[in-house]
């Protein structure tokens, strides 16, 4: 899963891209409204979390912005606490409000909540096949046995899982799986979904030639 | 009920004064009603003497000798009912009045000739000096006495309960009435004085309201009295005061906690990343040193937010001594060279030679804050210049920069608490330091102002009297 975190401390900044890394989602970081906005706008995030008080652009005006075109999950933080703000931010159009400060595991929590529902999932494991898929505990297990996956292997199944009878198109999960803004080579990403094939099954994945790849709803 | 009310006060004393001055016109009524009741009662004496006096007392020819006096002059004998002694008394269209009259008559030796049955008990021979006729008090009644030439006396009289019932109507009515015209007058008051103070009461349930929390609420102005108009506008100038003070002070807390919530939310994270699982020295050491920085960050805010209660509690006492401030700025210059030079800033002062009275530690910390952020904000490679001179009785410091520069509209708000250009987010200031360098030199009695010349920069202007008490 692909993250935008917009945030003008740098330390909140750092310490929660890192902590969003070891939670294994891939996040770009922006340090203030503007950055932010332009690039939520260029690129597709599977979720943005936004701080409100952002130096440049307000988190208000991101919101408003970004919901003229885009239904990104969108889960605010900010240290303001009163009732009014809290309402504006849910009505212009945020999924989710959290607090300062906050606990990692909740954060966690609310971020699973709003990305599962803007997939259409209702819990957080996915079944295709004899395939299951813990987005949670970030487990595979193919006929009730557990396999490993890489970090960007598990990035690349939840890309294709979340978009399930999808073609998802090879410049789409090049930039997906980019952990900078250098996006992966076409070659990079033959190689993860080759290795996806072998440990889930050969017909797991289909390559819509010229395309994509796409997982079949079964 | 509350005596020291305004309204009970006019109530109660216009009520008296109505109830004085009824009750004056009740008793002159009352005395000019009795009088006029006595004058009926003797007219109707008179009117009954030729029934039952006159025709007792000898003819006038037995009694020539006191011709002149005027009834024996107007002596009709063969008919004394025509003409009456008292040409007032027209019987036929005065009919004998009703009542319980009584009547007695003396001859000239004391005997009685006559007398009515009712004659009341202790009546004696009066003995009159003069002859003629006499209107008099006595035996309880209201009597007419007439001595005769001829030595006869006669009393017709009616006993004064009879005057007193007479009375007793008048009384009845015309108490009644004053009694009804005061409480009538009285109520009419009563709604008066509630209506006219109505207004009053509406000012108070304003300011309960506003009491209560409701700080938009003001009086209005539209159907105000004159009188009352002056009083509203000034309460609700008040109002507006005491609002904005109240809403700077919520907004102040709310701002304090928004930026003592983002460094406790860093450590928070930090110590919680810690702790999820085992990690390498140098990871824990890299979790720490954000601790570190946060916490220090916290601590820099809680010394500020602490130092401005302070002030505005009024417990911010200053320690005046004699300071050679030339000494203390170019100290300040020395303590940010490192600074200045990591962003190759040069530091220009220009000092004169001046001894002031100020609290040295807390100027300092306005100077060395003023110089702070005028490095933070310039950009690399350019002068910060810091006067100090003697105006007449004023000391006078100056900090310059040729950063970017304060837009006029955000001038009159930098002073303000947790007020931050866009820029000084990241600079890692609290967002206090103009705030209390304000709060110090007004301690000092000075002003501090900020002008922006037209070529760019900033130029923070401090005046203090330098012989502060």
């Amino acid at each position: 899963m692909r993250l935008l975190l917009i945030e003008d401390n740098p330390l909140m900044l750092n310490s929660l891209a890192r902590e969003l890394k070891e939670e294994g989602y891939v996040v770009d970081i922006a340090h203030d409204g503007e950055e932010g906005l332009y690039r939520a706008e260029n690129w597709s995030y599977d979720g943005i979390i936004l701080d409100l008080m952002l130096p440049g652009l307000h988190g208000y005006e991101i919101i408003q912005r970004l919901r003229r075109r885009y239904s990104t999950p969108i889960l605010v933080i900010t240290s303001r606490d009163g009732i009014e703000d809290r309402v504006k931010g849910l009505d212009l159009g945020a999924d989710d409000y959290l607090i300062k400060p906050f606990d990692l595991n909740e954060l966690f929590a609310r971020l699973r909540s709003i990305l599962r529902r803007s997939s259409g999932r209702e819990i957080n494991v996915s079944r295709i096949g004899n395939v299951m898929i813990d987005h949670q505990a970030r487990k595979v297990a193919v006929a009730g046995e557990e396999i490993v996956l890489t970090r960007r292997e598990f990035i690349l199944l939840q890309a294709l899982v979340n978009r399930i009878g999808r073609v998802v198109s090879t410049i789409f999960l090049s930039d997906y799986l980019a952990e900078g803004d250098e996006p992966v080579s076409a070659n990079a990403l033959g190689v993860h979904v080759h290795s996806l094939r072998r440990k889930l099954g050969k017909d797991f994945i289909r390559t819509a030639r010229g395309e994509g790849y796409i997982i079949d709803a079964s | 009920m509350r005596l020291r009310s305004i309204r009970w006060q006019i109530q109660l004393w216009h009520g008296i004064l109505l109830a004085i001055v009824v009750l004056g016109l009740l008793i002159l009524g009352s005395y000019h009603e009795r009088i006029s009741i006595q004058l009926r009662i003797d007219r109707e004496l008179m009117g009954l003497t030729p029934t039952v006096l006159l025709h007792h007392f000898p003819p006038p020819s037995s009694v020539a000798e006191v011709a002149g006096t005027e009834p024996h002059r107007a002596w009709p004998v063969s008919n004394p009912n025509q003409s009456a002694p008292v040409p007032q008394v027209p019987s036929s269209d005065n009919p004998l009045p009703q009542g319980d009259y009584y009547h007695v008559v003396w001859d000239a030796q004391g005997n009685i000739i006559a007398r009515s049955p009712n004659l009341p008990e202790g009546l004696e021979h009066p003995r009159p000096v003069q002859i003629g006729w006499v209107y008099r008090y006595a035996n309880g009644g209201r009597e007419l006495l007439h001595l005769h030439p001829s030595g006869y006396v006669g009393i017709v009289g009616i006993s004064t309960d009879d005057i007193d019932e007479r009375l007793i109507s008048f009384h009845l009515w015309s108490w009644g009435a004053g009694f009804s015209l005061v409480l009538g007058a009285w109520l009419v008051g009563a709604w008066l004085v509630k209506r006219s103070l109505w207004p009053l009461v509406e000012i108070s349930q304003t300011a309960r309201r506003i009491a209560g929390g409701d700080l938009d609420e003001r009086i209005s102005l539209e159907r105000a009295y004159e009188e009352l108009r002056e009083l509203s506008a000034t309460l609700n100038q008040t109002f507006d005061r005491l609002g904005r003070a109240v809403r700077q002070q919520v907004e102040f807390t709310a701002d304090a906690s928004h930026e003592l919530r983002t460094p406790l939310a860093i450590i928070l994270a930090e110590v919680q990343s810690g702790l999820r699982k085992n990690r390498s020295p140098d990871e824990y050491r890299n979790r720490l040193e954000t601790c570190h920085v946060a916490a220090q960050h916290m601590r820099n805010l809680v010394d500020a937010l602490m130092q401005l209660a302070r002030i505005d509690a009024g417990r911010e006492r200053l320690e005046i001594s004699e300071v050679d401030l030339k000494e203390l700025l170019g100290g300040c210059g020395q303590m940010l060279q490192p600074l200045a030079r990591s962003k190759q800033i040069s530091i220009e002062s220009r000092l004169s030679p001046v001894i002031a009275r100020v609290d040295a530690p807390k100027f300092q910390q306005v100077v060395l804050n003023l110089l702070t952020n005028a490095i933070q904000h310039s950009g690399e490679g350019t002068l910060v210049r810091m006067n100090l001179r003697l105006d007449q009785s004023h000391v006078i410091v100056g900090i310059i920069d040729e950063g970017p520069g304060i837009p006029l509209e955000e001038r009159g708000r930098i002073f303000d608490r947790f007020h931050q250009g866009d820029e000084s987010h990241y600079s890692g200031g609290v967002g206090l330091g103009l705030a209390i360098s304000r709060a110090i030199v007004e301690l000092h009695r000075g002003t501090i102002e900020v002008d922006c010349p037209r070529e760019g920069g900033a130029c923070f202007t401090i005046r203090i009297p330098a012989d502060l008490e």
